[in-house]
């Protein structure tokens, strides 16, 4: 078929759109300007890992074992709502009944992570529905979600950073991908006799991924190989993390780094085979 | 020339009359529609807001505990409230 039976034909026009959309879509999904959200091979991998391939699109703790001195006569001091050590005090910023939570869980596994699935379900990695932990950290895949892609739902009520205006994802582009905030402690000290985080700076990945049927989401590792982005989530990503601090100030978002302390302090007393099941014995 | 204002002025007055009554008979302004959120928000054909609707208790509970306890400072207004509307 020629372009002059083509256009004898009337077809031409709308072929030419079709196939302008469908470059300006691939085109758009590869977009490589901007690197704030480029994906990080170490954190990547440890998401997938983790979570044997599944691309959690939202929140994602990792909790490394920060190595303390040997802590003895570990305890829970109701009092002060604090875990005690005769070395230090680590001050709890979150309620006991989630601090439980995440000591039983940091025993199973070395990361929390939620995922709201495209068919607004949630993929909890082996927390607890009804509980407070998940309920937050779906709240801030929410909130830094609508960010991060653009949408907008919460923009009416919600001050961005610096009056920041978000672009919009293009949900109907070839290449879809999936947002991961990671929250982290990079490193532990002990001031006096308290013991503090030093968080780690807020990581917001890009993930190329490929829907399921069930809803959920895969890595795309051959879209990561070649570094595929999203110019739109690159933009948003790298405002959050140029901005986390204002961030941070966020409830649900503060309550991810209280998490991420917490967890990985149960992985430290776990390595020196505190008890655990004596720790919090009343609550 | 008196005789052309005595003409004109009576008319002068009704104009003004009607005028000024159409004015006061109009009902008061609409105040603007306070904000939510975009409920109804869709992208692209896709029902984006719809999705977020799926967690409406979840975040209107979340909404609830931080308006209580003052905690919103990022939010433009008092989030439960304007997020029930």
């Amino acid at each position: 078929m020629t372009i002059d039976s083509l256009l004898a034909r009337r077809c031409f026009l709308p072929l030419l759109a079709v196939v302008t959309m469908f470059v300006a879509n691939t085109l758009h999904a590869q977009g490589t300007t901007g690197t704030g959200s480029a994906p990080s091979s170490d954190t990547a991998g440890t998401v997938s890992g983790a979570t044997g391939g599944a691309a959690p699109g939202g929140v994602f703790i990792r909790t490394r074992a920060p190595s303390l001195a040997t802590a003895r006569n570990v305890h829970f001091d109701a009092a002060t709502n604090s875990i005690r050590s005769d070395q230090w005090t680590f001050p709890l910023q979150v309620s006991i009944a989630e601090v439980k939570e995440i000591f039983d869980l940091a025993a199973k596994q070395d990361f929390l992570a939620v995922d709201i699935t495209t068919r607004s379900d949630a993929q909890l990695f082996g927390l607890s529905r009804d509980g407070k932990v998940a309920k937050q950290m779906l709240v801030t895949d929410l909130l830094l979600g609508d960010i991060a892609k653009g949408y907008g739902y919460f923009a009416p009520l919600y001050k961005t950073a610096g009056d920041f205006k978000p672009q919009r994802y293009n949900l109907l582009s070839r290449q879809q991908f999936a947002v991961i905030f990671v929250f982290t402690s990079a490193a532990w000290r002990i001031d006096g006799s308290r013991l503090l985080s030093e968080p780690a700076k807020l990581e917001v990945l890009s993930v190329p991924t490929l829907a399921q049927r069930d809803g959920t989401r895969r890595f795309d590792l051959d879209a990561m190989k070649r570094e595929v982005r999203d110019d739109s989530i690159t933009e948003n990503a790298r405002h959050i993390m140029e901005n986390e601090a204002y961030y941070r100030q966020e409830r649900a978002v503060r309550d991810m780094q209280a998490y991420a302390d917490i967890a990985q302090l149960a992985r430290e007393l776990l390595k020196q085979n505190a008890d655990f099941a004596g720790l919090f014995v009343g609550q | 020339m008196t005789r052309r204002i005595l003409k004109v002025y009576p008319l002068t007055l009704l104009f003004l009359s009607v005028c000024s009554s159409a004015q006061h008979g109009k009902p008061d302004a609409k105040p603007a529609n306070p904000p939510t959120v975009n409920r109804n928000l869709v992208i692209q054909g896709l029902p984006v807001g719809s999705g977020y609707e799926q967690f409406r208790p979840l975040i209107s509970a979340y909404l609830k505990e931080i308006e209580a306890s003052g905690d919103y400072q990022n939010w433009k207004v008092a989030p439960a409230s304007a997020y029930e509307r």
